[in-house]
């Protein structure tokens, strides 16, 4: 039960119950509205019928013309709409707006340890395409997978073929 | 000639080359090393304009703006045109919080290049940084004549659009919109619309002018095309049918929609929407419906509709695992059918139940359920409880096996409590269903499988809510025992579950009531609340630990605060710009609103405000509080009717969680009800500290005027000297002001929402104020004392005498006042301290800590307005001492009987006084709170058994047996567990106590040194 509407500015105030989560970011205002600005599109709100926020995707569109691609930069379920499908309908719309795009494929990074997203985003057809070493910060340092999933315009599936061997951040375009 | 610009251009690249270690040097925060290059560069190169404007920025990042200034006038004379120092300008002017003065700049530069794009687009840029629209349209078409492109020209159409949007009256709307319409139009006649974004903003165009039809055409027509990429069309299109009246339009559209999409409420809420609209004018469409030619199928009756839902419900039974969409859209047909449910669709409860069944066993089941809970009434709601509790098939005592069934329990109550049975029970009723509760927390700990700490544990809501029901029987009877034992459970809940921010916000708010700021703070720094959250989610801690006497905690987070707040409202514009860059056009408004929205946030100004009260508590000599009260200039426009008006309240309050009936919830209107109080106590204390502002504006004159070398006086500008007649008449006005809110306060107290509303407990220091009301009043007759004492006898028509009396009527009331203050304060503490029964002992610990730092601010306001009399006293000392003769033949010319000695000799012997009073209060304070300390380390903070705990303990060996020994060892190792763990909270809570109370002794130790070091006269 869902409504998708536009991200604004306004839900930076009301994000909360989203954004206390261990999980996610709250990131500061510039970034929020650098994605706004550039790729409002990408940034929408999952709604429950009291107007509740459920949960939200923030993504964008990039690369160079042979790897053009959606990029999801966060995605976040509160917690009491978990094992809804609340996250697969986001993807589901960022992956549109994608094929709308002409993007070749729409790609993610998520904390190897995150085995509840992993199998999710299994579930709606990701697979690994490879491993970035030492992509999220702390303490330690923890690797990232970069999951992927080929849009139509791929129709050989090329973009998805895993990598042998992980890379480092600095060698990620 | 030549030679000369080789020279020049030699000089350039010399310049060039010794500027770039210097940018990383300021980059870097390296500021004294680049200014003692800057330094050398310029007296080598003085007419480098560029080291000077980048000598302004290290200026400015060293605090030392007066000169940066000074040194900014000069550059600016020579109106460069450089891209560096343009840039390096630009920086100074938004650093200085000026963005106005780089429009000038580029405006000088463009004197010198009228048609160079870079400057006209910069220019551009810096209009939309001050939102300045007309400037920004002109500037834009000047660009588009240099270089005729889309960009510039619907740069200039949404400048127009932005005129519109800031005027008031609908003439000038009239007349601007009409304008940018045609510009558009102009593009779309001549085809040259190339990108999506133009069309956009054609869309909003016509939206603003209500043009309904014209956009459904640009959707329908060839234009639409070009929008495959724009997202939100259907919802777009859904609203103009609305707005245009097309409901059997909408209603078709949106069945389409729906059978594309199941699960899309919006599509629900919009379809019968259409529906009512429809059978409400059903004549109309009588004799349309099925007509192919005429109209789209369309539902036009309950039945058709009902009809469509159990075609709907076909679509969702072939899923693999069916949404929740269409069950919700039933219990919605319901609840508009209103009394005429019944009739089409029966009973609710089938309707409750049927969800339940399926969804019972998500967390949703209870947000998703809550809306409808009101179809049933008595009779029908307990059967529908019944049905509920067998779904749920726990027999008495028993505990979920699975986790689907603790997860269908939890759903069911809390469903139970919203529906009221909780509010039913008594006080014993109510610790079994909490103990019940914690026991089932215990045996559901199982259904944890993943133990990742990042994961919220599902049998956590079991302890939610039985913290909710020790709040419920606090309320009932006021012992915050059941508070302190909530913590013990929740402080288990959290080591177990480290993510979950329910009980981190719980915690958060229940030490808070005790009074714990310490741990509270602790709680706090757990939720990691940072950026937005600093704003939405301030309210819930940061004016609490001022109160509580954690005025380092305080200061600290003001400042965090306030960092935020002036950093992000810069940043907000550079992505007004960057929207205008990507021709973002639709967000603009929404960027523009949001920057308001930051600027005139009431938790930005009330952190300003009580920022410098926190600042003059750690002030303990004359000058450093003189030269924070100087910089105070600020603080009028925020106790401004005007600015006080604008004041948003961007506060979240649905983050804590909660499952009562809707009576107990916050509603709109408690939330506008706080947001009144804290206005109230926002203007309370921006009226006070205005008032501390001129008071110290009008010293710091008077006594100029005494000293005879007042050409420069620190701090202030010596043509701010005529100023003070203003600082006299502001000092009256805001006084004034004062007076009259304290009244309203007696006249109109404040009406705190009630304790029962959850969410509601963090009152504002209001309440503190309108308890304690001779706080204000000594205040009060501060300023007056102090408006009398600075003011010279020669400018009034009194004489010595009224004067005097004047004076010492406002230091007897004083006195007067102090007592009252000491002798309440007293009376609480001693309610607070002498309690026998050992279940009250943590009652009115918060009273206590909030009237002895209400004390202390007035103490510190005191001192504050000691100081600055002394500083007078001190200076008309002096005057008299240097240049007695004078005076005295001053004496002689004077036709009023004006004797600056006995005008001394009064004011100083009264002044005395006064120190006297204050510094005497400050020690009976001083007193006060080493007794509170005392008293409560002896004390403690209650029976280390605690009553719940203690119980459940028992309860477990009687009832448990069947379980062997395994079982009995890990209760064992638990009931260890929590005894160590209520000790643990119970020192937590103490050591709270003491590091306020210790806190506030060593303020007020701060304050008889200030009062100490006054000059003696």
């Amino acid at each position: 039960m869902t409504t998708l509407r536009p991200f604004n500015c306004d839900d930076l105030f009301k994000f909360n119950n989203v954004n206390l989560d261990s999980l996610t970011e709250t990131y500061a205002i510039p970034f929020y509205m650098q994605y706004l600005a550039h790729w409002p599109e990408y940034f929408q709100v999952a709604e429950s019928p009291t107007g509740e926020i459920m949960g939200y995707i923030m993504g964008k569109s990039e690369g160079q013309p042979d790897s053009w691609h959606g990029h999801v930069t966060a995605l976040t379920v509160a917690p009491e709409y978990r094992r809804l499908g609340v996250a697969g309908v986001l993807m589901n719309w960022l992956e549109e707006i994608s094929e709308k795009k002409d993007a070749w494929f729409v790609d993610l990074y998520v904390r190897v340890s995150n085995t509840v997203a992993i199998s999710m985003y299994k579930s709606l057809g990701y697979t690994v395409y490879r491993t970035v070493l030492e992509y999220y910060s702390g303490d330690p340092d923890e690797d990232a997978y970069d999951m992927r999933k080929a849009l139509s315009r791929d129709v050989e599936k090329k973009s998805i073929i895993p990598l042998e061997h992980p890379v480092r951040l600095d060698d990620c375009d | 000639m030549a030679s000369r610009s080789r020279l020049s251009r030699n000089d350039n690249s010399m310049a060039e080359r010794r500027l770039r270690p210097i940018y990383e040097w300021i980059d870097n925060g390296n500021y004294k090393k680049a200014l003692h290059e800057l330094d050398k560069l310029i007296k080598k190169l003085p007419g480098q304009n560029c080291s000077k404007a980048l000598k302004s920025l290290t200026l400015v990042r060293l605090g030392k703006d007066q000169e940066a200034i000074t040194l900014l006038k000069e550059v600016r004379e020579c109106k460069p045109s450089d891209e560096s120092t343009l840039l390096a300008l630009t920086a100074c002017y938004r650093e200085l919080k000026k963005p106005h003065m780089v429009c000038e700049v580029y405006e000088d530069a463009l004197l010198q290049d009228p048609i160079n794009e870079e400057l006209l687009s910069s220019l551009f840029m810096s209009y939309v940084r001050v939102c300045d629209y007309k400037k920004q349209q002109q500037t834009a078409l000047a660009l588009h004549k240099v270089k005729p492109n889309n960009p510039y020209y619907f740069w200039a159409i949404m400048s127009i659009v932005m005129q519109a949007y800031q005027a008031n009256d609908e003439i000038s709307k009239r007349i601007t919109l009409p304008l940018a319409e045609r510009m558009v139009q102009k593009y779309i006649n001549e085809d040259k619309i190339d990108a999506e974004q133009e069309i956009q903003l054609y869309l909003m165009i016509l939206d603003m002018q209500k043009k309904y039809k014209e956009s459904l055409e640009i959707l329908n027509g060839p234009l639409g095309d070009k929008l495959h990429r724009t997202v939100g069309l259907t919802r777009k299109k859904i609203d103009i049918y609305f707005e245009l009246e097309m409901y059997a339009e909408a209603n078709s559209y949106l069945k389409s929609l729906l059978l594309k999409d199941i699960d899309s409420w919006i599509y629900y809420t919009k379809y019968y929407d259409s529906l009512f609209k429809i059978i409400e004018s059903k004549d109309k469409y009588l004799n349309c419906n099925g007509n192919t030619d005429c109209l789209p199928p369309f539902d036009s009756s309950i039945e058709e509709a009902l009809l469509f839902l159990n075609e709907l419900q076909k679509l969702n039974s072939e899923q693999n695992y069916p949404q929740r969409g269409v069950y919700l859209a039933r219990l919605e047909l319901y609840s508009r059918l209103k009394e005429n449910a019944y009739k089409y669709m029966g009973d609710a409860i089938n309707l409750l139940t049927e969800y339940f069944k399926i969804f019972g066993h998500k967390p949703c089941c209870f947000y998703d359920l809550r809306p409808y809970m009101s179809f049933l009434k008595e009779e029908l709601l307990d059967e529908f409880l019944k049905i509920l509790d067998e779904i749920v098939n726990l027999k008495e005592g028993e505990f979920p096996k699975t986790k689907p069934q603790m997860e269908c329990y939890l759903s069911y109550l809390q469903l139970a409590r919203h529906v009221g049975i909780h509010d039913l029970m008594n006080t014993e009723e109510k610790l079994k269903l909490a103990d019940r509760l914690l026991r089932c927390y215990h045996k559901c700990e199982i259904f944890n499988n993943s133990k990742r700490s990042s994961e919220i544990m599902a049998n956590d809501t079991f302890v939610i809510m039985m913290a909710h029901l020790m709040y419920d029987i606090w309320v009932e009877n006021n012992r915050l025992t059941y508070i302190r034992e909530a913590t013990v459970v929740l402080e288990y809940a959290y080591a177990l579950s480290p993510s979950n921010f329910h009980i981190k916000l719980l915690l958060l708010k229940f030490y808070h009531m005790l009074g714990a700021s310490d741990a509270s703070n602790l709680a706090y720094i757990n939720l990691e609340i940072k950026n937005t959250q600093l704003d939405s989610l301030g309210y819930l801690h940061t004016f609490q630990m001022f109160n509580e006497g954690r005025f380092q905690n305080a200061s600290k987070l003001y400042a965090t605060t306030i960092r935020f707040f002036s950093h992000n409202y810069r940043e907000v514009a550079d992505h007004l710009t960057i929207s205008y860059k990507f021709g973002s056009f639709i967000k603009i408004i929404e960027f523009v609103e949001f920057r308001e929205k930051l600027k005139y946030s009431i938790h930005h100004s009330m952190c300003l405000i009580e920022n410098y009260f926190i600042s003059l508590l750690d002030v303990d000599n004359l000058d450093d509080c003189l030269e924070i009260l100087l910089k105070m200039n600020g603080v009028p426009e925020i106790a401004s009717k005007s600015q006080l008006k604008k004041m948003i309240n961007n506060r979240d309050y649905s983050v804590l969680i909660n499952y009562n009936p809707p009576t107990r919830c916050l509603t709109t209107e408690h939330s506008n009800q706080i947001f009144s109080h804290d206005l109230r106590l926002l203007e309370i204390r921006a009226v006070l500290l205005s008032c501390i502002y001129y008071s110290a504006r009008m010293i710091k004159q008077s006594s100029a005027q005494n000293i005879k070398t007042t050409s420069e006086v620190n701090g202030l500008n010596p043509d701010d000297e005529s100023l003070n007649s203003n600082d006299i008449d502001q000092l009256d006005l805001h006084l004034k002001t004062l007076k009259t809110l304290s009244v309203q306060l007696e006249s109109d107290p404040p009406v705190p929402v009630p304790n029962s509303v959850f969410g509601s407990f963090f009152g504002s220091k209001l309440f503190g104020f309108d308890k304690s009301k001779t706080m204000l009043t000594i205040v009060i007759n501060f300023i007056e004392f102090i408006q009398t004492i600075g003011s010279d006898v020669k400018t009034s028509v009194s004489t010595d005498d009224e004067w005097t009396a004047k004076m010492k009527t406002n230091a007897n009331e004083l006195t007067i006042a102090f007592d009252k203050s000491i002798t309440y304060c007293k009376f609480v503490i001693s309610k607070a301290i002498n309690e026998i029964d050992s279940s009250l002992k943590l009652e009115g610990r918060k009273e206590v800590l909030e009237i002895l730092t209400n004390m202390i601010d007035t103490l510190n306001i005191s001192c504050v307005f000691l100081s600055l009399a002394t500083y007078f006293i001190k200076s008309f000392q002096n005057k008299i001492v240097s240049d007695p003769k004078k005076i005295k033949a001053k004496r002689k010319t004077h036709s009023t009987p004006y004797n600056p000695e006995t005008q001394y000799k009064g004011k100083s012997e009264i002044l005395r006084e006064v120190v006297k009073t204050v510094q005497n209060n400050t020690s009976h304070i001083l007193v006060c709170v080493k007794n509170v300390e005392e008293a409560w380390t002896r004390i403690g903070c209650g029976n280390s058994n605690a009553l719940m705990l203690k119980k459940h303990d028992t309860d477990y060996t009687v009832n448990d047996t069947e379980e062997g020994k395994e079982a009995d060892k890990i209760r064992q190792i638990t009931a260890d567990r929590w005894r160590q763990l209520v000790d643990t909270i119970d020192k937590k809570i103490s050591d709270s106590y003491s590091g306020s109370l210790d806190e506030m002794v060593k303020i007020l130790i701060k304050k008889q040194t200030q009062i100490n070091k006054l000059p003696s006269f």
